[in-house]
């Protein structure tokens, strides 16, 4: 394969961020638009674990401290993520149960660790393959969004339900935590620079 | 391609890069960095800001939530539940509580705890805002200054919350009403207090209620303030007829206590310590004054007892002046009892602060030396009726002139001498005008009575006799010349009737006399009727009276 396709970083050449004009690898500014050039990012991977830390330590408050606080008659119940999901499911709403969960829990799990996964295969070169490395990727890209359906749903029950002190919900302390945590992990998917993971199968 | 000669070209005719040395760390680290700074802000700021942690002991945990149960005071949270479990007995609960910061003042050993939830009493109705939003435990800080970190739950709310201003009592009473914790301590009918709590002493046979008067009633309370009580209804059935007293509508289901100063009584005064008082049972008991002494006698009665009870009343002349203390018959001198000859002893009281003696030992010493010089002049107790339609009865002291008596003793108590009472007496005096009327001599009367009449009929007889005999004496006497006498006289008479008829001297001379008469009275006549008009026109002159012209005002 490697005798097919050639890297650009092979044939010393870099292209431009801006306006994908080749160069080369010595040029400091491209021929074309005159932006600054530079190779595969050197610190795509300190900056992506550094975010993934950051979204670890958000998870600790995200899910132990109340996601809502519902007062129904005077009477205040602080619900956290796990507590709500555990809650639906009691409620037999399994398919919320499961959404929520899903959202909530394992996709940010998921997404944290396969970053964490792809950092560590990038620098002990553990992928035989860049495209199982690239497909784990995309998925991570697109996936990561959906997280914010959690936080969605406190915006829009805190929006909806508030009848004074019959019914009311109040968004809770992790509803942050959670927010930074998914914005978090999509930061450090973006600084995750894919280039590497091609590197690394040279 | 670019060729090296051009390369070479570009790189001299550009401006050298200055080549900076690139940090092997990235700034991206700053932000897990904020991120743990602000983590461990809010675990300092949590820990900072969390109070002290108590246990209080409750006897159920009803309606308690761990987490989610609160501790208030003045219905602000001060602290949540963060544990219950069961003590060591398992019976009662341990709720362990997180106070907030700065708490710590609260809790002092003195401090109230209880749970709130709706209670229903016959007084009110609270905690109806936890129906809705759950029970909470109300805190009612103390005033001690010592801290405390575990506490005896109340089962009931405190009536009164500690450092409210106003004055604890204690009462006691020993009567068959009881009370119940919230009865009302009323004055002139107002509620100024409660009791808040009772206890009974197994040792005094007594129940005693913690009361609490609010402030400002509490300067009612003096030295000399009396309590009794007040029942739902009082039915008071005697001679003066029914009557029914009620009090206010609580009292009325549940009873109260009301408080006065009797009207014998000065204020006395004013009560700022917890003291103690007794209940009476009723007003009536409160305005009867107390006496610190008294003397004891024993009456020793041969009728019958009935109606004479502890209390009953010992009357000199109408005024009391002392009571019935005893009217059993447990004394070691009665020994055959229900004999033919059985006394009854009733013990009295005589105080001798009633007699207008001094209320203490000396007068005691006095009552004890007069009692002797009045026994000895025939001072007796009698029983009367004090109400016929109940038949009680009362002890009447009273003057007898009987022999006089000495001061006799009945075990160690000394006698008074009894008479019969009213009744007996009466019965006594009429048996007596029996008595003596069958002792009248009524035959040898009623025989004396015949002979008289017989006597009487002779005599009669006699009187018959001497009448005829003077009818005799009549018939005798000369009627005739007695006549002719009579018809002498009369021929007098009318010779000196004739010499007056008309034309005889003595006629023609009265008439004369009777024709200048009548002369004489005509000339008279104005001078008569001039003294008739103004009699007193012989002593002032005679002038007209000016005549009044009717003027105008000048």
């Amino acid at each position: 394969m490697s005798e097919l396709w050639l890297t650009a970083k092979q044939n010393h050449q870099c292209q431009c961020h801006l306006c994908f004009a080749l160069n080369s690898e010595d040029e400091p500014l491209c021929w074309q638009c005159g932006g600054t050039l530079h190779g595969v990012a050197t610190k795509s991977i300190q900056q992506t674990l550094a975010l993934l830390f950051t979204s670890v330590l958000l998870f600790i408050p995200a899910n132990f401290l109340p996601m809502m606080t519902t007062t129904y008659l005077a009477n205040q119940t602080d619900s956290t993520i796990l507590g709500g999901v555990i809650l639906l499911w009691q409620h037999q709403s399994y398919l919320v149960a499961v959404i929520i969960f899903m959202a909530s829990i394992v996709i940010p799990v998921g997404k944290i660790i396969a970053l964490i996964w792809l950092c560590y295969a990038v620098q002990f070169k553990q992928l035989r393959t860049s495209k199982s490395g690239h497909r784990l990727y995309r998925i991570i890209d697109f996936i990561g969004r959906w997280s914010m359906i959690d936080v969605y749903v406190v915006a829009i029950l805190v929006a909806m339900i508030q009848m004074g002190s019959f019914m009311s919900i109040q968004p809770g302390v992790a509803a942050i935590a959670f927010s930074g945590l998914v914005i978090t992990t999509m930061f450090a998917a973006k600084t995750f620079e894919p280039r590497l993971l091609w590197r690394h199968t040279e | 391609m670019v060729d090296s000669n051009n390369k070479s070209l570009i790189t001299d005719t550009l401006p050298k890069a200055t080549i900076a040395k690139v940090s092997a760390i990235s700034s991206v680290w700053l932000i897990p960095l904020v991120a743990l700074l602000i983590g461990a802000w809010m675990m300092v700021n949590s820990w900072r800001q969390q109070g002290p942690v108590i246990n209080i002991a409750f006897s159920t945990a009803q309606g308690i939530t761990v987490n989610q149960s609160l501790l208030k005071l003045r219905d602000i949270p001060v602290g949540k539940v963060i544990a219950m479990r069961l003590n060591n007995q398992l019976n009662g609960v341990i709720l362990t509580v997180r106070l907030n910061k700065n708490t710590q003042s609260l809790l002092t050993t003195d401090s109230q705890f209880w749970v709130v939830k709706p209670r229903i009493g016959i007084g009110s109705i609270s905690g109806l805002s936890t129906l809705l939003s759950g029970a909470y435990i109300e805190l009612s800080p103390g005033r001690s200054s010592e801290y405390s970190d575990s506490f005896l739950g109340l089962d009931n709310p405190p009536l009164t919350p500690a450092g409210t201003p106003g004055l604890h009592i204690t009462l006691d009473s020993n009567s068959d009403q009881a009370f119940d914790i919230g009865d009302p301590i009323l004055y002139h009918g107002s509620k100024v207090g409660r009791i808040e709590y009772k206890h009974f002493n197994i040792d005094d046979r007594k129940m005693y209620y913690n009361a609490f008067i609010d402030a400002p009633y509490d300067q009612l309370i003096t030295s000399n303030t009396r309590f009794w009580e007040i029942k739902g209804i009082d039915v008071d059935l005697s001679a003066d007829g029914l009557k029914v007293t009620t009090g206010t509508l609580e009292t009325f289901l549940d009873g109260g206590v009301a408080f006065d100063v009797p009207n014998y009584l000065s204020k006395g005064e004013q009560i700022t310590e917890r003291a103690f008082f007794s209940i009476y049972p009723n007003k009536e008991k409160v305005n009867e004054r107390l006496y610190r002494v008294a003397k004891h006698y024993i009456l020793l009665f041969k009728q019958t007892v009935r109606g004479l009870k502890p209390g009953s009343a010992v009357e000199f002349n109408g005024i009391k002046v002392g009571k019935v203390v005893r009217t059993d018959i447990n004394y070691p001198e009665i020994k055959n009892f229900m004999s033919k000859n059985t006394l009854m002893p009733v013990m009295i009281n005589i105080a001798p602060g009633r007699l207008g003696l001094a209320d203490n030992e000396a007068g005691l010493v006095k009552l004890q030396r007069r009692m002797v010089t009045w026994v000895a002049q025939g001072l007796h107790g009698t029983l009367a009726v004090n109400n016929l339609l109940t038949g009680s009865k009362y002890i009447n002291l009273t003057y007898i002139d009987q022999s006089s008596n000495q001061l006799l003793s009945f075990g160690d108590v000394q006698l008074i001498p009894t008479a019969d009472g009213e009744l007996a007496q009466l019965l006594t005096r009429i048996k007596h005008i029996v008595e003596t009327v069958e002792k009248l001599p009524i035959n040898k009367t009623i025989t004396d009575a015949d002979t008289s009449l017989n006597a009487m009929k002779a005599a009669m007889v006699q009187f018959n006799s001497a009448s005829t005999e003077a009818t005799k004496l009549l018939q005798q006497a000369n009627v005739a010349g007695l006549i002719n006498q009579a018809d002498h006289s009369l021929r007098h008479i009318e010779k000196l009737a004739d010499s007056y008829t008309n034309g005889s001297a003595t006629n023609q001379q009265l008439n004369a006399v009777l024709q200048s008469l009548n002369k004489t009275m005509h000339l008279l006549n104005p001078l008569l009727i001039q003294l008739q008009l103004k009699p007193n026109s012989l002593v002032f002159p005679s002038h007209p009276a000016p005549e009044l012209q009717p003027k105008g005002q000048p």
